[in-house]
């Protein structure tokens, strides 16, 4: 079975926001609300620049579900974290759980209420019944089952968003580091955005090459 | 007589006023609904050919052959 997952390649992405637009397109979301964005670290600094497209990970030990008061997520076959509005309270303990700020809550009126929870559902809709105009007003497009993949990652123009069944991901990833490394070019650790993230890996105090 | 009908009177009610004491349950079930699984074809239009509603390994093909499509190395063959 097909275990879906996204990766950003910061190598190739252009901080261009075609995902988030994609995907704002795609499932009708509402102002305010954004299901995908696009993070961007040492801004403007030339060389040192990199950008990823975040949205829900779809983690295996999603921390979401295991906050959740009311119980309301799943998690399909396909290891794609979905939730059922029908339960969701909108109380934020998802949105303080999780490590990536996927959860999103509309805050339409003249109050500012916070509605029902929404986050990216990997176009994998919710509950209701696939394609279901009920299932769009909730959740979005339901492309998985249209045969499609996710709208950010087929829209985006430099691929550097993918997305998938995780195997294939990885595959086509490895392909990249692979080529990359022959022509020369960081690979590895260095090519998956490690050393932005946690710093190089420093010599110890009094040891010399 | 009346000493009877007294004592079952006060009994009846008695056991009416602590009836209200007691504890209902409350556990709280979540009404989940079972979602259907992805390889059942959306009802809608924009179902992409290529693959049987119903049947996991056509819709994994058809996922894994789109997936390609992300891989520039195999457009560029």
């Amino acid at each position: 079975m097909a275990r879906m997952k996204f990766i950003c390649d910061s190598e190739r992405c252009i901080e261009c926001n075609g995902c988030v637009t994609a995907c704002k397109n795609e499932h009708e979301v509402p102002w305010g609300v954004n299901r995908r964005r696009v993070v961007t670290i040492n801004d403007g600094v030339i060389g040192a620049e990199k950008s990823i497209s975040v949205a829900c990970m779809h983690c295996s030990d999603a921390p979401c579900m295991a906050v959740c008061p009311v119980d309301c997520f799943y998690r399909t076959d396909e290891g794609v974290v979905l939730h059922d509005k029908d339960i969701c309270i909108g109380c934020g303990y998802c949105s303080y759980a999780c490590p990536f700020g996927a959860p999103q809550f509309p805050s339409a009126g003249t109050f500012g209420l916070r509605g029902k929870m929404d986050k990216c559902t990997f176009c994998a809709g919710g509950p209701e019944k696939n394609g279901t105009q009920a299932e769009f007003e909730k959740y979005g497009r339901n492309r998985l089952s249209e045969g499609k993949l996710p709208a950010c990652a087929e829209m985006c123009s430099t691929k550097a968003l993918i997305g998938g069944d995780g195997d294939v991901v990885a595959d086509i990833f490895r392909n990249r580091v692979v080529k990359r490394q022959s022509n020369g070019k960081a690979a590895g650790a260095n090519v998956f955005g490690w050393g932005t993230a946690y710093g190089k890996p420093q010599q110890a105090p009094g040891k010399k090459s | 007589m009346i000493k009877r009908i007294s004592l079952t009177a006060a009994l009846v009610a008695s056991a009416f006023t602590l009836g209200a004491c007691s504890e209902l349950p409350q556990t709280v079930v979540a009404a989940k609904k079972g979602d259907e699984k992805a390889y059942i074809a959306a009802d809608n239009k924009y179902v992409e050919k290529g693959w049987t509603s119903g049947d996991p390994v056509t819709w994994e093909k058809q996922l894994k052959l789109r997936s390609q499509g992300q891989d520039d190395y195999v457009k560029a063959k």
